[in-house]
């Protein structure tokens, strides 16, 4: 059996992902990415081999991705978190699918064909709304841990909007509503409501839609929010946080084409010269 | 007795980050002080924020002639006899310290505001900063957090910079925290990231306008991140100072108000 | 990875032609050799010029703090004086950097701003250069005169020939009371017809990036286009161009690639980010891609323009500008322009203080990559204000975009050999 391995290194956490060449996840870590990325790329990596049970020398290829993915020096090659939201979600999900990824500082919308190739995708503007910090700050101000918030929204029993998706702006009005007095409940529920707006804005819906992320994985309302809102199931596939190191370890399982920079301590296959090589360089 | 006969007032000015309250005299000498962090349920943050600061000057609600209430919260304080904007009890606070005319810069945790202050104390024009580049507060707890520190030591890290600042600058000011972490990647210290934080709050109140000397700053970041001074400065090209406990300006001006209700009227 | 670009040796004679043209208005400013004309970049510079004035271009002294990156010092400075950092940051950076006593022309000899005797502006492009030079003109107490544009034009009608016509000939007795000297026809024809030689060579120059390896790209466009910016209606800038075009053309003989291993190929509509050119370029290279057409580089050619009919010929060539162009035309332009340049997607600039160069906003990318069956990519950022830009986020939509591209291709390829 060979074994893959893959290393999202994130603006908040580092996911890491070790597979067998079936797909079958055997280990994983999550951890805080902090200012040192290359430490917890590290770190991450050799707590997911710990928890798969294998050392280094069992892994055949390791691919790194996410904001930090020319930051991981071990790494054998790298693809976009892009490619590897996609790349983990349509292992699980047959296209055409939509994949909605939800993270601490970013989102994204990436719209897959019926052969999981990539059509399209959108990420936010330089603005945090529609992210993870969303939740962050709405936590703070309702003085809960952001963790807690879902189980708040679910004892919600009166519908509001929050009509502000500037983080810094829903967070004043959050505080206005509480000054008058309104339930935590309720806020709780209207801010996954106003960041569920955000999200769909970004593109058209038109397959099955999978979510993956940090907020769908400790958030379970707003999957629910999206799939009332979309008028379809949304998918959450297995280990949704950690759905970017997963494509990242199919990518190093099926020898994508990397097109990040190389490094010395990299092996970069270049991109195919003519139509229809897939040779290396 | 002296203290039989000046009058007291608190002021309590209950902001978007933190609650402040001040006891002052009539004469304007402030008698005690107490801040804490805004959260949850306003009322309780007042209660507990006026009760710690008649506990600082060692006085009892009954000794109060009054209690003046400002800031965003200001209609969650039970017992307020006074209300008035922020951006007079700023003026009235900061012109208690400064006794003439001049361009009050407030530096909170959400809403600068850069206000022209007349020879008698008033305020006569105040302007706010662009909607994005408001929330100094969410910008500074996010920037810690990619740092690893708490907020309010951003300043020593800042303070402890060898070159110059890291630029970080974003219109949202969420997102500018996540360009730390590029700055970080690029090899920037986390020393010159925290002073280019500093400096990019400088830029966006720069950019409110309105700037004439002599510039006066107050507000909660003032009190925290003295290095804002600095760094308005260089960008001004203006001198800049800072009232004497910025923080608790407005609950001053707050306090002040009750004694002289009808100054803006 | 570096890179190993090959320079284009005519950038020597670039360096040359732009340096004479900026040593010739700091005379004309500084020691009143000849009036000082504003124009906005595709006004009546034609015009001017026969007219002898001296012309100078805030377009082009914008993009220069823009690619200095001093742009963030000024821009503040712009936006106390009320001037909103939603509008063009053309204007903000230009008014900033002036009101902070610095232009980045002072490296030719200048000290400030070549003052204007009178502005001209044409609102083909945007409302914001009329404010942006009405500015000056109260600053400086100047006449500020122009042409206010149809815009959104679909099919280009006689009657929106003759009415910017109109405005043109109306233009003629302000600017000879400013220079002191009455319009000559035939030196009205001689700028018209340089600026037709001058646009037709830099077609020519920019249509060597149809070819397979491309010897050019946007990124050079935007650097050696300034000939055809301020050199309008003089004879310098065909001669310039004739130099660069002989140097493309043997690139192409030779093979000399833009970009070593040019595997895909790219079109780009809307505004460079001026101080990321660079960075851009470099990452767009690492990706073995080139950037062989833009929308931009593009609308400084004036085919239409004929000595023979000037004021006809100069209003259309005005009002059938891309920009000032409804989405229907534009579209059918950068169809054609896929075609001819053969590029596998198109990239658009939401360029945040630009609306009208930013042509994305309407569901343009959505269509044309529906119709062409090309990916699209949009990218968030701006022309000279970068806080609107991030290296981050556009490095992974550049890098995941060309994931797309190259996987699709390799797809096709499979099921080709199947």
């Amino acid at each position: 059996m060979s074994r893959y391995a893959g290393v999202d290194s994130g603006s908040w956490n580092t996911k890491s992902v070790v597979i067998d060449d079936a797909g079958q996840v055997l280990g994983t870590n999550v951890l805080r990415s902090g200012a040192d990325l290359t430490a917890a790329a590290v770190r991450s990596y050799a707590e997911a081999l710990a928890s798969a049970g294998c050392s280094r020398t069992d892994i055949t290829a390791v691919w790194s991705t996410g904001f930090g993915r020319n930051a991981v020096p071990f790494a054998d090659g790298s693809r976009t978190e892009l490619d590897c939201h996609g790349r983990g979600a349509a292992f699980h999900v047959s296209g055409p699918l939509v994949v909605i990824d939800i993270g601490g500082q970013d989102a994204k919308v990436i719209r897959l064909d019926a052969q999981g190739q990539r059509l399209s995708h959108r990420m936010n503007r330089k603005c945090a709304a529609g992210t993870g910090s969303f939740l962050d700050e709405i936590a703070l101000r309702l003085g809960i841990e952001t963790a807690e918030l879902d189980v708040l929204a679910s004892q919600s029993t009166e519908e509001f909007e929050l009509s502000s998706f500037c983080t810094v702006f829903a967070g004043t009005e959050l505080l206005t509503l509480i000054r008058s007095g309104r339930r935590s409940e309720d806020l709780a529920m209207a801010a996954y409501r106003s960041l569920m707006k955000r999200v769909i804005a970004m593109d058209v819906f038109d397959g099955r839609v999978v979510a993956t992320g940090g907020v769908v994985a400790y958030h379970p309302t707003m999957v629910a929010l999206l799939s009332d809102a979309l008028h379809t199931e949304v998918i959450v596939p297995p280990h949704p946080q950690e759905v970017g190191a997963f494509g990242a370890a199919l990518a190093a399982r099926d020898g994508a084409v990397s097109v990040g920079p190389a490094s010395a301590a990299r092996t970069v296959r270049a991109l195919p010269l003519a139509e229809g090589s897939d040779d290396d360089q | 007795m002296a203290e039989q006969e000046l009058r007291i007032a608190a002021g309590v000015d209950v902001g978007t980050e933190c609650v402040k309250a001040a006891i002052a005299s009539e004469d304007g000498q402030v008698l005690g002080r107490a801040v804490m962090p805004t959260r949850g349920y306003f009322q309780a943050c007042v209660y507990e924020v006026l009760a710690a600061a008649l506990d600082d000057a060692q006085r009892k609600e009954e000794d109060l002639v009054g209690i003046g209430a400002t800031g965003f919260g200001m209609d969650c304080v039970p017992k307020a006899t006074h209300t008035a904007t922020e951006a007079a009890c700023h003026a009235l606070g900061a012109f208690q310290h400064v006794r003439h005319a001049m361009t009050l810069v407030n530096i909170g945790g959400r809403d600068p505001h850069v206000i022209t202050v007349d020879g008698e104390g008033r305020r006569t024009a105040a302007r706010g900063a662009r909607r994005c580049a408001l929330g100094i507060g969410s910008f500074l707890m996010f920037t810690a957090r990619h740092l690893d520190v708490s907020p309010t030591r951003l300043q020593e890290l800042a303070s402890a910079a060898h070159d110059g600042p890291a630029r970080v600058s974003s219109y949202c000011s969420v997102f500018s925290a996540s360009e730390v972490l590029e700055r970080l990647r690029e090899g920037a210290t986390r020393e010159e990231i925290a002073l280019g934080c500093i400096h990019s709050i400088a830029e966006r109140i720069i950019e409110i306008g309105g700037f004439a000397d002599p510039v006066v700053v107050c507000g909660g970041v003032a009190e925290y991140f003295p290095g804002v001074l600095g760094a308005l400065e260089a960008q001004s090209g203006l001198k800049v100072r800072a009232v004497a406990d910025p923080i608790f300006t407005a609950a001053l001006g707050a306090a002040l108000r009750v004694f002289r209700p009808a100054l803006e009227a | 990875m570096t890179v190993a670009r090959a320079e284009l040796s005519s950038s020597a004679a670039l360096r040359e032609t732009m340096g004479a043209y900026y040593r010739a208005l700091a005379d004309a400013a500084e020691r009143k050799t000849a009036p000082v004309a504003w124009c906005t970049s595709v006004g009546p510079a034609e015009l001017l010029r026969a007219l002898g004035f001296a012309v100078h271009f805030p377009e082009n002294h914008s993009a220069m703090i823009g690619a200095g990156r001093t742009a963030s010092r000024y821009l503040p400075v712009a936006h106390a004086q009320g001037y909103s950092q939603d509008i063009c940051s053309y204007l903000t950076s230009d008014i900033g950097a002036y009101l902070s006593g610095e232009t980045p022309l002072s490296a030719f000899g200048f000290h400030g701003l070549p003052r204007a005797d009178v502005l001209v502006f044409n609102t083909n492009q945007c409302r914001d250069v009329r404010d942006w030079f009405e500015w000056y003109g109260r600053e400086w107490n100047v006449p500020v005169v122009g042409i206010n544009s149809p815009r959104s034009v679909g099919d280009v009608t006689e009657a929106e020939i003759g009415d910017v016509t109109r405005q043109l000939e109306a233009l003629v007795p302000v600017l000879e009371g400013v220079a002191g000297t009455r319009l000559d026809g035939a030196r009205l024809a001689a700028a018209i017809g340089a600026a037709r030689d001058a646009s037709e060579l830099w077609e020519r120059c920019l249509m060597t990036a149809a070819h397979r390896p491309s010897p050019f790209t946007f990124f050079d466009g935007t650097i050696h286009m300034g000939p055809a910016v301020v050199l309008r209606g003089a004879p310098e800038a065909a001669t310039y161009y004739r130099t660069l075009r002989a140097e493309l053309e043997e690139r192409t003989r030779t093979g000399v690639q833009a970009v070593p291993g040019e595997a895909l190929r790219l079109y780009w509509d809307g505004m460079p980010v001026w101080g990321r050119l660079r960075a851009l370029s470099t990452t767009f290279a690492e990706f073995r891609t080139a950037v062989v057409a833009s929308t931009y580089c593009n609308s400084w050619i004036f085919s239409t323009l004929d000595a023979a009919d000037p004021w006809r010929s100069m209003a259309r060539s005005s009002v059938e500008l891309f920009i000032a162009r409804s989405d229907g035309p534009k579209e059918r332009y950068v169809e054609r322009m896929v075609e001819s340049y053969d590029v596998d997607g198109i990239v658009f600039h939401d360029c945040r203080t630009c609306p009208n160069n930013t042509n994305s906003r309407y569901g343009m990318p959505r269509r044309l990559g529906e119709r062409l069956g090309i990916p699209t990519l949009v990218l968030d950022g701006d022309v000279n204000d970068l806080r609107c830009f991030s290296d981050e986020q556009a490095r992974t939509n550049i890098e995941g975009f060309v994931e797309q591209l190259s996987d699709a291709r390799v797809a096709a390829g499979r099921k080709a050999r199947r």
